[in-house]
């Protein structure tokens, strides 16, 4: 009952025109069948107690199948297990037809097994339920598709923007991660817009694309959260109805239901998964990565980047040493004399500059990285010269 | 001591995280440039079914300079001496930094998997590979059997 209202509560919060699409609870509460099981077990104590047959009920659950037309019918199977071998084959179906009569159930053909039986009993009431319940669950599907292509033909359109926009600020980059690693965004989302405002990144744009694709991209964050929103609501609904209805029937129905759901085509907790994944196939080779820029002597981002005459670029830092230990060959093609042959025209500027732009924070890192060497390098030159002289002084002079 | 490099720390842990198959690189907790190596003896080579133990050093200035690779299990190998050092033209004059542990280690597994008799470090061993390769092929399974068998775990 609880859930019931909390769930008209926060259906507000939810886009109008996805509304309906919404798990009618209370309809489907009030279409709960009630107490089946008790009048079953009622039946099979009856028998039980009979001298000649002993069926011990061992489980009781639920089996769906699925008629062409797309509609669930329900079946109750009841495993037994008799005593007496001879006596039970006789008349398995006086048993059944038993249990029916006192409950308006339509029998089901029964499978037969020697000693053990299963017995499947068609519920149509309970069938109903489930039809329902279906059909809301197959238009909340429906939705979703919709929604996902919807998701997709935006990315898309983001990446053509994006391809357009040759100057694309660095933030989104970081947002494009923060989507990435953590599903329930939410909080994530709303840091990064607090940020945004506060570094004041939007007024720093120069093109009016630019600033069209910012607020494509933050549109398509907040439908994504809105979605994510539904969807976890809608997954509620559907596990309290199903407790709801286990409860009243005493049916164990919910895991199998589940079961069946998982085999659909669309599964519905992939969507995220997928979306995200689309996301990082469209945006990231749109987007500039800082991995793509690394030196690989230091591992870091370029710093003051010398492309060899071989094409293959490494931080000016690296190339010293190297050259210092009498390298004069490209460290990764090993193209001959390729350091020994560089000079100040072969910095990569345009590269510093973009490396500069984009990732102004690993810049900086690296520039520190590089401060305290030199630091150290000098303090090493120092202490070695204080050494030489001390100890060579009287042979130098 | 001074900090370890950004380098040393990443290549560490991509070592660790994603391994290559046959090498197991672990530093130790005291020194993290020294590391405990296992690499497995390729397929179809004598050195089949052995893992062979290796100590492998990073020198204070690397990259710049190779790491100090060594066996620690004895191997009969025309490239490896008695001593477990290793005639591998990566760990002296070929040299690169743009090389890593991992694409030395590598170079390791693929020197036993091809043994080069006409470059040795162990003369009297690559005189034998030259002068009776199967003789000398079954003294290195031999070899991989007394010293580097894989231990089962008692029954």
């Amino acid at each position: 009952m609880k859930f019931g209202k909390s769930l008209g509560r926060t259906i507000e919060d939810i886009p109008s025109e996805w509304r309906p699409f919404v798990i009618q609870y209370k309809t489907l509460k009030r279409s709960n069948p009630i107490q089946i099981r008790p009048y079953i077990i009622l039946n099979l104590d009856a028998h039980e107690h009979s001298p000649d047959i002993q069926h011990i009920l061992e489980t009781t659950h639920t089996e769906f199948t699925r008629c062409d037309s797309g509609s669930v019918s329900s079946l109750l199977s009841l495993r037994t297990t008799d005593s007496n071998d001879t006596e039970t084959n006789s008349d398995p179906h006086d048993y059944v037809t038993d249990v029916i009569s006192s409950d308006s159930i339509s029998p089901h053909p029964e499978s037969i097994d020697q000693s053990r039986r299963i017995t499947y009993i068609k519920l149509e009431t309970d069938g109903e339920f489930f039809n329902t319940l279906f059909e809301e669950i197959s238009q909340f599907k429906h939705l979703q598709q919709q929604k996902q292509d919807e998701f997709v033909n935006n990315m898309d359109r983001l990446r053509e923007l994006l391809i357009n926009v040759a100057e694309i600020f660095v933030g989104n980059t970081e947002s494009d991660r923060n989507e990435r690693s953590c599903k329930n965004a939410q909080d994530q989302f709303k840091w990064f817009v607090d940020e945004l405002f506060r570094t004041e990144l939007t007024s720093k744009f120069k093109l009016n694309s630019s600033r069209e694709a910012f607020h494509e991209f933050l549109r398509i964050n907040n439908d994504l959260i809105a979605m994510k929103h539904f969807q976890s609501l809608n997954e509620t609904a559907m596990s309290k109805i199903l407790k709801k209805h286990d409860k009243q029937t005493c049916l164990a129905a919910s895991p199998s239901f589940e079961k069946l759901l998982e085999n659909d085509p669309y599964i519905i907790k992939n969507m995220f998964k997928s979306l995200c994944f689309t996301m990082n196939n469209q945006l990231s080779t749109v987007i500039p990565q800082p991995e793509d820029h690394t030196c690989p002597i230091c591992t870091l981002i370029y710093w003051k980047p010398i492309r060899l005459s071989c094409g293959h670029v490494f931080c000016i830092n690296c190339l010293i040493k190297a050259e210092r230990k009498g390298m004069r060959n490209c460290p990764i093609c090993r193209s001959r004399d390729s350091i020994y042959n560089a000079n100040a025209s072969n910095l990569d500027k345009p590269l510093r500059n973009f490396l500069k732009l984009y990732f102004p924070k690993e810049v900086k890192a690296k520039q520190a990285e590089v401060d305290k060497e030199a630091a150290k390098e000098e303090m090493d030159m120092l202490a070695r010269c204080q050494f030489s002289t001390n100890k060579y002084a009287c042979y130098i002079m | 001591m001074s900090m370890l490099p950004k380098r040393i720390i990443k290549e560490t842990e991509r070592l660790i995280a994603d391994a290559a198959p046959g090498i197991n690189a672990r530093p130790h907790e005291e020194n993290l440039r020294y590391f405990d190596v296992d690499i497995t003896g390729p397929e179809q080579s004598p050195f089949e079914g052995g893992i062979f133990k290796l100590e492998l050093f990073l020198p204070e200035e690397y990259p710049m300079t190779p790491p100090k690779v060594r066996f620690l299990t004895r191997i009969y190998h025309p490239n490896i001496d008695k001593l477990g050092r290793i005639c591998l033209d990566i760990l002296k004059d070929k040299w690169s930094p743009a090389l890593q542990i991992r694409t030395v280690l590598l170079s390791i597994q693929a020197l036993l998997s091809a043994p080069n008799p006409d470059d040795p470090l162990a003369n009297d061993v690559a005189q034998h590979w030259k002068d009776n390769e199967p003789e000398a092929i079954a003294k290195a399974r031999e070899w991989t059997l007394n010293y580097a068998e894989r231990i089962t775990p008692p029954q």
